[in-house]
């Protein structure tokens, strides 16, 4: 099972030359064996599209920026939605002391460990080194094997 | 503006064979049309950015598509830019938790 993180969504999301690389990935490994975290949902609405939505608030543009969060939401709701557990937190207290850094990302590396399942990134940066101190395996699905 | 293509496809990390993060290519397009033209908001037709930039024809023409995809509905760059600084918040508020 793979856990995709918000760099990867916003591959599919947003025009990227990488997105049919996504795509297939997607559907060779099975759409139903791929999930969003409730984590990621948070970013994308609560740190991505409400503070653009609130500043527009009772102006003519909230019309524009409610109808790209109907958008962005029937994106979201075309995955499984992953919750977060209590066990997902104390293994995400270890995971982000361990790495200090990369709040969500170490919360995405939490629930991929308590379910053996593997983190979904173009982020190498920042997993490898969640990898190293956790073990969480990623896979970044935005390049081709031989590049 | 004068640029070396390679200099510009290297400077702003463009990787069009491996794929690229959405997020970063996405803002750094939008910093180089800031660039270019001295403005942020008013959109500039995607050609006329891509044309004005000296570069290789695919770089030209992987801007104008991502460029012209955000000038059409540029709420989703402002998106990404406050997920990113979100992010970096974030990692300035690191503490240890009990």
């Amino acid at each position: 099972m793979y856990i995709l993180d918000n760099n990867i969504l916003n591959i599919l999301f947003y025009p990227s030359p990488a997105r049919q690389l996504v795509v297939g990935k997607i559907a060779e490994k099975g759409k139903h064996n791929v999930w969003l975290s409730v984590i990621t949902v948070y970013e994308k609405i609560f740190n991505g599209i409400i503070p653009v939505l609130s500043k527009s608030l009772n102006k003519p543009e909230e019309v524009t920026h409610f109808g790209t969060m109907v958008v962005l939401m029937e994106k979201i709701s075309e995955f499984q939605i992953l919750p977060f557990t209590e066990t997902d937190y104390s293994e995400f207290k270890k995971i982000y002391n361990a790495v200090g850094k990369a709040a969500l990302d170490c919360r995405l590396a939490a629930s991929a460990k308590t379910r053996n399942w593997t983190v979904v990134t173009h982020d190498s940066k920042d997993f490898s080194r969640i990898k190293a101190k956790s073990g969480v395996e990623y896979e970044d699905w935005s390049v081709t094997p031989f590049s | 503006m004068s640029s070396n293509p390679t200099t510009l496809r290297e400077s702003f990390d463009f990787n069009l064979t491996a794929g690229s993060i959405a997020q970063n290519i996405t803002i750094k397009a939008l910093k180089i049309r800031e660039w270019v033209y001295g403005v942020k908001d008013s959109p500039i037709p995607a050609d006329t950015f891509a044309a004005t930039i000296n570069a290789t024809d695919d770089t030209k023409q992987w801007l104008a598509s991502i460029i012209g995809a955000f000038d059409s509905d540029p709420i989703y760059a402002q998106i990404m830019e406050n997920e990113r600084e979100a992010r970096k918040r974030m990692d300035e508020q690191f503490i240890i938790i009990e």
